[in-house]
This record gives C-alpha cells, structure tokens and sequence, in this order.
C-alpha cells in the first residue's frame, strides 16, 4: 500500500469551495457555461495472488482496498482562458493504527492523501491568434503510441500504482504553443524543477537483503559493477565473519575425525580464518538515498517539438533537456562494525540501533542513487490511411545522450577502507529507445494492437541495459458495448518474462464501470547470477511487484 | 487505449448529418415545374447542408430489443464537413472527436488527456450499442454516392428511390427517402442490402421552429426494423450562423475542453 | 511560410548545440565517496593495491579499420574444482595480449596471467603462478587462425569461426599420439612430461596457497571456441565458448599436493572477450598509464622484457635461424617471433593488462547467447 501522505492543504476542500464560488457568481449568467465540472469515484479492491514476489511470510492477503474521488474543474472565465483544476482524494482502507493513541486519531485509522494532479492556466491567442500559454502544474503527453513513448520525459512517472503504469508525476511548467499554419505547430516548454518519479512499493526489493530458512543472511543486492568485484565485496564481508561449526560440517559429510585429525583439518582448512557463519552477519537493512539536483536555474528542463501533418501523415520533431526521473545507482558504502556503537563512516546518518546484533557482525550498507542529466532527440509518427489495408501505424524514436555515470563502492571496517571499486554504470554512448505499432479492428467487437518497444520508462542504458519487449493487445466487445474484454501484457525475449494484464468491463448503466482483472508476472523470480546486477528477470522478479486480482467500480461524471 | 475509446468516434462524428434544418419563414416553395428524383435529392442536400454552421445539444439514447434503454448526453458542431462531438455524460464523458472528412478523424481522451488520429479500421466499431455505424457519416452529401428516381409523390412528400452511382462506393444497395414537400427536408430513410433485404431505417420527426427562425427534426430515430434496437437522438438546443471559422475545427479545440 | 522555416532552422541549430554539450557531462561517484567520505587520514589499505586499479580511467577508442593491432584478450570460464570433501565453485580468468598481423590470418595469443577465484574454504585449493612459469608457458605458440580477408576487411564480421584449440602445459606434444585424448603422465619422469618453465622441475610449477605448497603438474585444456563477432564499434570481438581442463599431479613438494584436485567445467556462461588496445599507427597513450614512467620501466623489465629471454631460450627457434641465415630476418613482440614488415613496437604489456583487465573489461559486451 503507498504510504499515504497527508497534505495540509486540503486541496479537495479548495476545489468544492471554487466550484461553489463559481457557480454561485455565475448563476444569473448560467454558470454552466463557464465552469465544467468532472469527475469519477472509484473503488478498488485487490488480494494477491502469489506469495513469491513479496517479503518472507507476507502470504496471501488483500492489497488495496482503495476508495478514490476525482474532481475536476475546467473554468472559462473568458472566450479564451481556462483555468484547469483537478484533484484528487484517495482513501487507502488499510488502518496505520499501531497504538491506542493511534486508535484516537481518526487519520491514523483512515489514512488518506489529496493530491493536485493539474492546476494551470491556459489562455489562447495571445497577442495572436496563433500564440497560446500555459502556466502552471501539468502532465505533458509527448509521442504518438499509446502508453510507451520514449520521447516523452518532461514528466516523471507516477507508478505508486503498479497498475496504472501509465499514470505520471504532475510539474509546475510555462509551455508555449505556436500554430503558426495548419500542418504544423510548435510547442515549448520550460520546467524550472525537476520532480522524479514516484516508485512503486517493490521498488524496495531491488535492494533487500535475502535470508534464508533459518533466518540467515542468504544475499545482498548486486552492486552495478562486474560480478567479480560484487564476489569480492562478498569475500570482505565474508572474512570477517566468525567461523562455523567444523566438527558438525565433517559430520554431515560423513567424516569423522580424532581430536588430532580434527585439529589438523582445521589448520590445513584454516577454519577459524575463511569458514564463515553466515549465521553471525547482521545485514541492517540498506538504506538507499538520492542526490537530488539543486534548485539552480542551470537545473531546470526544457523541451521544444515541432509538429506536422502532411496529408494522412503525422510526425514531429523534438528535443529534451533534463534529467531521467528514474534514480540511477551512483555510489554505496558498506561498513563492517564487531562493535555496534562504534561507526566510523555512518556518524553522520542515524542507525537504527534497534537493528544492531551486538552478537553479531553488523554491515551497514548505503547506496546513494542520483538523475543523470541528458538530451534527447525525438521522432514521432501515426500514419493511417485506407490505402495500407486501414491499418494505423505509430512509431516513435528517441536517441539519448546521457551524462556518463561512475558507480562507486567502498568498503570499511573500523575506520579502516578495506576495498573500493568503481566502474561505469550509465556510459556516454548515445542510445537509442524506440516503439513501433499498429492497430486494426477486425470487426465491430474485435480489436488488436500490437507494439514491439525497445526500452521501457526506467530503462536508461545502465548496468542493466535496454531491453526489448513485445506489446500485444486483445479487446472484444459484447452485448452492445456493455462488456468488454480486454487482454494485455508484454513479453520480453532478452529474458523471458512476462506480464499479462486481463481485463472484464461491465457496464450495466451509462458512467458506471464495473471491472474484474488481475495483473500476473511470469519469470524467473530468482536471479540468474546473485553477484550480476543485470541478471533480474524484468517481470519475474520481485521488484515487478506482486501478482494481484482485483475487482474496480467506478462510476464518472 | 480502451476499445470503446476508438469505437466511439464516427458514430457520433456522423451524428450531425442526419441533422437536416430548412429555414422556418424562408421554406422553399415546391415549384410549379415537376422536379426530377435527382432534382430533389439536390434540393435536400442544399437545405441540409445549406447554414454557415450548425450546433445542436442532446441526448442520444439506445433502445435495446427488450426495451432497457440507456442515454448519452453529447453536444455536436459542424460547418461544412468538419464537425466536433463533445460527449457530456457517461463513461465517457470528456471525450470529443473532431472529424475534418472521412478520413481524418482525430479523437481526444480525458484518461490520456492527448488526443490521437483515428485510423480508418477503428470506424467499424460501434458505441454503445448504438444503430450508427461508419458509413452513415460518410455521405456528407447524398448527391455524391446515389442517384435518385421519383417513385410517386403525395401532398406532402416526395417518395424517392436511390441507387449507388457508377463507381461510387455504398454500404447498401438502395435506400428509399422520403423529402417533405414544403421544406425538402429529409424525414424518412429505409435501406436496403444488396438482397433486397429491409435492414435499416432513420426518421426524423418533431419538427419544430427554432430561435434564430428555422425549422427543423428535433426527434431522430434509428434503428432495425427486424429486431426492434433503435437509437434516438433527441435535441433539445438548436442554434446555426453563429459565426464560427475554420479554425474552431481543430486539434487545439478539440483539447480545449469546450 | 518562410516564418516557421526560419524557426525550424533556429530550433535545431539550439538543439545541435545542447547535444555538442553533452560531451561533458559525467558524474562520478568516486568523486562523491571521496567527498562524503575523504580519503585523508585513512588508513594504508587505501593506497593499497585493490584502490590503485580501480583509479578511474578512461580507454579512449582505437579507430581500426582492420583488426590488426594488439588486444587484451579474458577468458571467463566457469567451472568447480574438488580438493578435498566438496566441488567448490571456481571462475578462472585467463588473460592474454593477441596479436592480430595486417593479414589477418590469424591471432597469437601471449598468456599474461591465469586467476583461479575458487569460492570455497579460505584459500583452500586456490593456486597461482609465477610470472616466469607464465612466461614461459607463454612462448610456446598458441596461434589461432581467424576467418577474415585481408582485402576486405570491412566484412570481417565474425573473425573467430567455431574451432578447437587446445593447450598444453608441461607436455611434449609433439610425442602425444593424440594430443586432445592421450591419458596424461603421472609421473615426472615420464618422457611426455617436459619442464616447461624450466625451473628444475618436472612440467610446470604451480604455487597451492592452501596446503601451502608447490605443486608440479602437467595439463591440457581444450576449448570449443564459439564464433567470435566484432562490435559495430569494432572496438570488441565476443564469443561463447566450451571448454574441459585436464591435469596431473607429477611431483609436489609435500606429499598431500600429489592429489589431484580436479577441475570440472560448466558448459554455461563461459565467454571470451577481447578489446582493441592499440595498432600500429594508433599506439596507447602512455598518458592514460597511472603509474610513475620508473614503475612502468621496472614492469617492462619484468614481462616486457621477455622478448630476448625468449627468442634465447627457444631452440627451436634459435636452431631454425642458424639452419636458414638467410630466411627474413625477424623481430620480437608479445613474446612471439614476427616477420620482419609485421613488428609492432606495442606499448600495452602483460603487467599493465594485469593491472587493468578488471576495468578494461567492466563494460565489455556479451556475446548475444550470454546476454
């Protein structure tokens, strides 16, 4: 469940009283015309359907109980002005009630959050007919396929739901349109912050340390490094830990020595050196933190687009400037203390003491991640026409020139710097990200979609790399339009994994939508080589985030 | 994108061609001279066609074989063959779809809050279960696709028999139009397939006189006539002249909003 | 019309610009460790020899038009290795300098160095060689033919084509009937067995850390080369490969080392990578090299020197120019005899490789199989 977050302002109290003000000034010139009210409720309820992809022991158990209210204003205060107002509240249905206390505070028991999606103006013909602004908080939506569009980056995901892998992160922009003629427009836009995006919960599994059945440190996350250099952070660890039980190991081989043999056996094996108790390690949990940019003009982003429209022919240019929303992993430390209170690195940061064994070899590890800057140089197309059997074709093409990103990773002990190692994890090569599609429908109730893609959202040529995925779609339509099936999913062949994504829509009245689907992963959950960052199944994996069904209503208006 | 996102588009784009209006003072008088079929049907397409702009607000509302209904408000705008739905309610409201001609057809999503080029093969889709379907938007004027022969005419009405033209491509293969006398306005249409099967009908009914002084169908009615589903449009604002340019007629306004 | 052409021009004329810029642009998180974390006042470990390789360097990029030059070379093989109770997991890393000559016709391959990274108990059964033992071991040829066209060289994509290649230590081949499956000598003074390193004892001598020891042993692996592709950037040449160790223990100097303790390989993920490093007319920037020039001179006296060593201590070779005085006249590199007209006076020497293999191949492609 996100952690809800509680907003002071409350921002959908704002927009009643708005709409209120509008209506009520309006009235006598009927305010419907100029102030459009929207919205929708929502309700989602989801339970897992895995127990493999989340923490040990978090079995099978309702995920989201989620109820959600949009509203939406669009106010026209003039011919050519509209101001946009959109809100919206969400309900978690989880109790954050740990204590009585809590227990006598109604928004621990019911947590919520209010979020301002959209809050801008927009005024046309400004100075000219062909000039229009915008200022304010929006989401932009570059590129011409649906749902995947690497030249699209002037705002950072919002994949807080893991279903909603479209949803983005809203920013405070000034955008400037021209149409100067017909077939072609520009639009421009400056962003004076960067905003990154918000992750999804199973973000926190790609760095979780793994113990096994006996509670054991089992694995730590791979560094973005070369597997040896993550065998040898290992090796450090390693060798420091206090030694196992031998007799008991040459027992469970069958072996069974004198006192003498023993002790022989333990020098040529070197036991109290390099035969370690897992068992000792205590792996505090990681801490991963961002570098985020400063407030600086020379961070702030700006994006430019040409459009045109040449007959059934659509397509535009355009050109980025800012940084991935996506953090991408800079530097880690990790420190290994025999004495809980001494640290000689992490003096600055607060440990969890709680957390500390003093029975045991504590490691504290923290990673730090950061934006890379970059550019970006697009090309869209849609090309529809009756002409190629009416199939619709969108392409979208996307070259990145990243900052090149060193990642870096010391190891100490008692003040003492036992290993440091560095390799380059984002390079300065230009890569590319592109989608290619095309749709058709084949009846009244039958429509397909497909999209081969070559690099998702998060991807960033990193140490794990660019992938390639398929994008297949179904929907049907039955019983004039009131159920609908959809199947979704994406394939990746560089690793095999998969998600699908089906979907019943039934809608008995007009604005109400009643929805039963599940979202299921296929891959490899376990990774391929523990010391190879690059080794994760994209969908199998956990970080994917769990499998769910799930049922929705919602009704809009 | 949602199947019955695409589906909605030239249903609807189409809507405002059935709309037919004939100025209430200025009605054309039936000539003395005996028209031809084609005469008439030219006469229809100019009344109908024959306003600098046109919009016009109502509910449009499926009647399904067992009687359950259900209703869609929308608004619609057109000049010439450019027109612009916005659908008000439902779950799909928000939703508006600009159609500059047959083929290009854009459509704009409150979910994805961008709008995108429909491609041809989405307008075999149908929305909500609606009697409209693709190629009753495509005659934006009757005269381009059929021709058409007076069958017999009474004291109100010309009862006319179409067939496609040479060459010119039509989902069915004649239609029967009835055209008001007074007004050339179309009231009723029966289609027929190429089997001389009945499969379709549209009438328009209600006509009223309109602020701005015209007269016009404020009741459309669609529908099957061998399974008893229908759709009507039932308009309840009619305005034309108002003066709008080109330019309204495009993908900035169709983001607009209004 | 010619409004919005002007705006285009302007636009993309901005957009050039900002991507000229992009070359600057690095982030590094040694800088910020070294920031967050500063260096002074740490204790000695931090100018020890783990620190120094990893110094961040950039490896600018050879420009070639043929695949002529000198390579590193690192082979990744994945295997497990049984010294006493369990097969413990065991990566061994061989490292070569590969020659390739104008023609293309082939590569000769120097050894440098073989690491054993077994993951067991300590440094139980984990071994090393000397870099004389390597350096011997070294001037034996190990020449593998390559599939490209000197006169086209623009279509050598694929240049190492599926092959066999075996090598052997501490053998006379030329005495094996069959040198791939003949059962290997266990005693050191069988005739096959040849002290290769010349050290005094029979085949090559390997150092056990753990029973500390030396270990006297013959061996031969064989590996089934995969087809080896070149990168766009033809800065890379990748493939999969096989491969199978065969050894015996002929001697030790204390008795518990005669124990074999066999190698097994793993038929997955065992990959061979190699890097341009430099040719004739693009030499290494000695700039890029972080230690002092006096450091760099005592290295090369080490291995780099080896080029008289071997062209003295090689019979055959000696036998073979005093039989045909007037055969062409030859120089040294790597370690290996060239034609005259072939010699390349290289820079990049097996203890720089060794040095900076890990960094050198941090970033190296995967054949497509392994990705």
């Amino acid at each position: 469940m996100p952690s809800p977050t509680r907003t002071p302002i409350p921002i959908l109290l704002l927009s009643l009283f708005l709409l209120l003000s509008f209506s009520s000034a309006a009235r006598a010139a009927d305010w419907t015309d100029t102030v459009k009210f929207s919205g929708w409720l929502d309700s989602d309820i989801r339970h897992t359907l895995d127990d493999t992809r989340g923490a040990d022991g978090e079995g099978y158990a309702f995920q989201m109980n989620r109820n959600a209210v949009k509203l939406r204003l669009d106010i026209f205060p003039a011919d050519n002005v509209r101001a946009v107002l959109e809100t919206r509240m969400i309900f978690y249905g989880f109790s954050n009630a740990g204590t009585v206390d809590d227990i006598t505070h109604r928004e621990r028991i019911d947590p919520y959050h209010v979020q301002l999606d959209e809050a801008y103006l927009h005024a046309r013909e400004v100075g000219w007919e062909g000039l229009d602004i915008k200022v304010g908080r929006m989401i932009q939506n570059w590129g011409k396929v649906d749902m995947f569009n690497p030249t699209d980056n002037l705002n950072g995901r919002d994949l807080s739901d893991p279903l909603d892998f479209t949803a983005k992160m809203p920013n405070q922009m000034v955008e400037i349109d021209l149409y100067p003629a017909d077939w072609v427009s520009f639009n421009l836009v400056w962003i004076p912050v960067f905003k990154p995006t918000q992750l999804p919960d199973s973000a926190d599994f790609a760095f979780a340390v793994d113990y096994d059945g006996n509670g054991c440190f089992s694995s730590a996350p791979a560094a973005p490094l070369s597997p040896s250099v993550n065998r040898e952070l290992e090796g450090v660890i390693k060798k420091n830990l206090p030694a196992k039980d031998f007799e008991a190991l040459l027992a469970n081989n069958g072996i069974q020595a004198s006192d003498e043999d023993l002790e022989t056996l333990r020098s040529v094996f070197q036991v109290d050196k390099h035969y370690r108790d897992f068992c000792r390690l205590n792996f505090l949990p990681p801490e991963v933190r961002t570098v985020t940019p400063s407030l600086t003009m020379r961070n702030s982003m700006a994006a430019a687009k040409v459009n045109f429209s040449v007959s059934d022919f659509e397509f535009s240019l355009s050109y980025f400037y800012g940084r991935h929303t996506f953090p991408v992993a800079y530097d880690a430390v990790a420190e290994i203390s025999d004495d809980p209170e001494e640290w000689y690195t992490f003096d600055k940061y607060s440990i969890d003491k709680s957390k500390v064994d003093p029975a045991k070899l504590n490691v504290k590890y923290v990673a730090e991640t950061l934006y890379p800057r970059v550019h970006v140089a697009g090309f869209d197309f849609s090309y529809t026409s009756e002409y190629v059997a009416d199939i619709g074709f969108t392409g979208e093409m996307a070259v990145y020139f990243p900052e090149k990103t060193i990642f870096a990773l010391r190891a100490y002990q008692d003040g003492e710097k036992l290993l440091e190692r560095s390799g380059v994890n984002v390079p300065k090569t230009p890569f590319v990200k592109g989608v290619f599609g095309m749709d058709y429908t084949w009846t009244s109730w039958l429509y397909t979609n497909l999209m081969y893609a070559r690099g998702m959202f998060d991807e960033f040529n990193d140490r794990y790399g660019i992938h390639n995925y398929i994008v297949p779609m179904v929907g049907l339509t039955f019983l004039d339009s009131e159920l609908k099936i959809q199947v979704s999913g994406a394939f990746t062949p560089d690793d095999l994994s998969a998600f699908v994504y089906p979907q019943l829509t039934w809608i008995p009245h007009p604005s109400v939508e009643l929805i039963w689907g599940a979202m299921v992963n296929i891959g490899d959950t376990e990774l391929g080589d523990p010391y190879d960052y690059a080794s994760r199944s994209r969908f199998g994996h956990r970080t994917a985030g769990r499998n769910v069904g799930f049922m929705k209503a919602r009704v809009t208006w | 994108m949602a199947v019955h996102v695409r589906t909605i588009v030239l249903i609807f784009a189409s809507l405002l061609l059935f709309v037919s209006a004939a100025p209430a003072q200025d009605a054309p008088k039936a000539p003395d001279a005996k028209l031809d079929g084609n005469q008439i049907l030219k006469k229809m397409d100019e009344v109908q066609n024959g306003y600098d702009d046109i919009y016009y607000e109502g509910p449009m509302t499926v009647v399904k074989e067992n009687g359950d209904k259900k209703s869609y408000g929308m608004t619609t705008t057109q000049k010439g063959g450019m027109r612009l739905v916005r659908f008000t309610t439902g779950e799909v409201k928000g939703m508006a779809i600009l159609a500059k001609s047959r083929n290009k057809v854009w459509i704009y999503m409150p979910g994805y809050k961008k709008s995108r080029r429909v491609a041809p093969h989405a307008m075999k889709q149908s929305f909500g279960g609606s009697d409209f379907s693709n190629d009753d938007i495509s005659s934006v004027a009757w005269t381009d696709i059929w021709e058409a022969t007076l069958e017999k005419e009474d004291d109100k009405l010309y009862y006319l028999n179409c067939k496609p033209k040479p060459g010119a491509e039509a989902s069915y293969a004649s239609l029967k139009i009835q055209v008001a006398k007074k007004s050339f306005l179309q009231m009723r249409t029966d289609y027929y397939d190429d089997k001389g099967r009945y499969v379709k009908y549209w009438i328009n009914s209600e006509h009223k006189d309109w602020p701005g002084g015209f007269n016009a169908a404020s009741l459309l009615e669609i529908g099957d006539p061998n399974t008893g589903h229908k759709t009507f449009i039932k308009i309840n604002e009619f305005k034309i002249n108002q003066g709008l340019k080109d330019r309204y007629f495009s993908r900035k306004q169709l983001e607009w909003g209004r | 019309m010619k409004h919005s052409h002007s705006r285009t021009v302007g636009f993309f004329l901005l957009f050039s610009l900002l991507l000229a810029l992009a070359g600057c642009w690095e982030s590094s998180g040694l800088d910020r460790l070294e920031d967050l974390y500063p260096s002074a006042g740490d204790s000695d470990a931090a100018d020890g020899d783990l620190d120094a390789p990893e110094a961040e360097m950039e490896f600018e990029a050879v420009q070639a038009e043929t695949l002529a030059g000198r390579w590193a070379m690192l082979m990744t093989l994945n295997s497990t290795i049984n010294p006493v109770i369990d097969p413990w997991p065991m990566l061994l890393e061989n490292l070569f300098l590969v020659d390739i000559p104008e023609d293309q016709s082939e590569m000769r391959l120097v050894a440098c160095q073989q690491f054993a990274d077994v993951d067991g108990i300590g440094d139980l059964g984990v071994i090393e060689y000397s870099d004389e033992t390597i350096q011997k071991i070294s001037e034996t040829p190990l020449t593998i033919p390559l599939a490209c066209d000197a006169d086209s060289p623009e279509r050598c994509t694929e240049p190492v084509m599926p092959q066999k290649v075996l090598w052997h230590w501490g053998l006379h081949v030329e005495d094996m009937d069959d040198p791939e499956n003949d059962r290997l000598p266990e005693k050191k003074d069988d005739p096959l067995v040849w002290d290769q390193d010349e050290d005094g004892h029979a085949g090559v001598t390997v150092h056990v850390l753990s029973p500390l020891g030396y270990r006297y042993m013959v061996r031969r692996a064989i590996w089934n080369l995969g087809k080896g592709t070149l990168s766009e950037d033809r800065m890379w040449i990748t493939g999969s490969m096989t491969f199978r160790v065969d050894q015996k223990s002929v001697d030790a100097d204390r008795t518990l080392l005669l124990t074999d303790a066999p190698i097994t390989a793993i038929d997955e993920g065992n990959v061979y990578q190699m890097r341009l490093l430099e040719t004739k007319d693009q030499p290494i920037d000695g700039d890029l090299d972080f230690e002092t020039d006096a450091e760099s001179e005592t290295a090369d006296g080490d291995l780099d020197a080896e080029p008289d060593d071997v062209s003295d201590g090689d019979a055959d070779a000696e036998a073979e120019a005093e039989a045909e005085p007037e055969a062409e006249p030859e120089s040294e590199a790597a370690g290996r005899t060239f034609k005259e007209g072939e010699a390349v006076d290289y820079k990049y020497t097996c203890e720089r490789l060794i040095r900076e293999y890990k960094q050198l191949f941090d970033n190296a492609p995967l054949p497509a199989e392994e990705k």
